[in-house]
């Protein structure tokens, strides 16, 4: 397969040829820039051949939410310490769990499930108050994780605009901002270190209640740049 | 015959163009029609690869699939008694095997899809080298058809696989990302390496 000839071929071959890949599957921008800088130049001046990025043309000159941070957000499941299912120590007041657990099963992986962001899950998620703010969720089903009490269907995504966001705005009010602020281990999407729980801060539906040994259903945590990452669980069939 | 617009005639044709053949009925391709009619045979004209050898091939065949041929024969260029097209950049081998897609396609074009696909897939197992010379012939010709074929053909080398392969695919030696940049990629995307 090793034949000279096909490292010949023209930019706007290898265009085309990129072109016919399945514009929906990141894997193929991720894999294809990977490969060398020509490829990665390519792909960046054509980036509306493979993968409609929802979220991208809304980032444009944004260092903090970079076309590799947007793809890695498609496919990329925060794991269970990210997504606040687990804590690092294992055991804590905040963590419902108290169980101690491997590292390596809960850090960031290839998730399953679809690999597409939607604004229309991310409305599904935020209190109507926020529906003005524009998050974009995975679609369901998520990351789907078997743990011992529960399935986990783990979820990621962004806000556009965060620090303009009203989210933002309820996470910084005064009184109990420090209380909101968790540690899940950092984002599992860039170097921010902090989170912010918005389950406590009322920021995702009140429909969302809690199961029977306290752990919400829903729960979600944003870092500084508006990266979310979370867990829905299957609702409990009686109230 | 020639002072009407050949466009509107072939829409014309292609409308009506039915004749009954053994209790079914069949298309008959317009451009056939419209040469009977207008009295002369089926044109051909001549290809001259880079090894100096003449093809003749029904005009229709080429004019059907290739941009430039279709060019050259519309502008009045090609004198039919005289010339012939010299295709410097492609070789005997090679154009013998354009020319079979073409006539295949055109002759064979009301075929069902599978039946077209599985002797597009057949045309196509050669090997990388022979792959390479279609691609440039194709891309000089501007024969689109053809062209998407190999595109397709190339993007299935490359799908799904890891980026060590699809370098030696290319044979991209020096990927040209610094050690750094390698080293990073490598722990972003582990499972793709």
């Amino acid at each position: 397969m090793a034949e000279a000839l096909f490292s010949y071929l023209s930019d706007d071959i290898l265009v085309s040829i990129f072109s016919k890949l399945d514009g929906s599957d990141p894997r193929h921008r991720a894999v294809l820039s990977s490969v060398c800088t020509r490829f990665c130049s390519l792909l960046r001046q054509h980036h509306r051949l493979l993968l409609p990025l929802p979220p991208s043309h809304h980032f444009p000159n944004d260092s903090t939410n970079t076309p590799e941070i947007l793809l890695k957000l498609h496919f990329c499941c925060p794991g269970l310490l990210h997504a606040g299912v687990v804590s690092e120590s294992g055991f804590g007041s905040e963590d419902p769990i108290g169980k101690r657990r491997k590292l390596c099963n809960q850090k960031e992986h290839l998730a399953s499930g679809v690999w597409s962001l939607s604004r229309e899950q991310g409305s599904k998620l935020l209190a109507r108050q926020f529906r003005d703010d524009c998050l974009y969720i995975c679609d369901w089903p998520g990351c789907l994780h078997l743990e011992e009490k529960r399935k986990y269907r783990l979820f990621r995504g962004v806000f556009v605009d965060f620090k303009e966001t009203r989210v933002w705005k309820a996470l910084n009010d005064g009184k109990n901002k420090v209380k909101r602020k968790v540690d899940v281990g950092g984002c599992a999407f860039c170097k921010s270190e902090e989170s912010w729980d918005l389950h406590s801060a009322f920021c995702l539906r009140r429909v969302f209640g809690f199961h029977d040994d306290g752990e919400p259903v829903v729960r979600a945590f944003v870092c500084d740049n508006g990266h979310v990452s979370g867990a829905w669980t299957d609702v409990p069939m009686y109230s | 015959m020639t002072q009407l617009d050949r466009l509107s005639v072939y829409h014309w044709l292609n409308a009506w163009c039915i004749k009954p053949v053994g209790g079914a009925l069949v298309r008959q391709e317009p451009e056939y029609i419209l040469l009977a009619l207008m009295g002369s045979p089926l044109k051909k004209i001549m290809l001259c690869s880079s090894e100096k050898e003449i093809f003749s091939v029904e005009e229709q065949v080429m004019v059907q699939h290739s941009v430039i041929i279709n060019n050259m024969i519309e502008d009045g260029s090609y004198n039919h008694e005289e010339s012939k097209i010299p295709l410097d950049c492609v070789d005997s081998k090679t154009l013998k095997k354009v020319i079979d897609y073409c006539t295949h396609h055109t002759h064979h074009h009301n075929d069902n899809q599978e039946d077209l696909e599985a002797w597009d897939a057949q045309f196509l197992n050669v090997d990388s080298n022979g792959l390479y010379d279609l691609l440039m012939a194709a891309n000089y010709l501007e024969i689109r058809n053809l062209l998407d074929l190999i595109y397709g053909t190339i993007k299935n080398m490359i799908k799904g696989k890891k980026i060590d392969e699809i370098r030696r695919i290319f044979n991209i030696k020096d990927h040209g990302f610094t050690p750094e940049e390698e080293e990073q990629n490598r722990k972003e995307y582990p499972h793709f390496y």
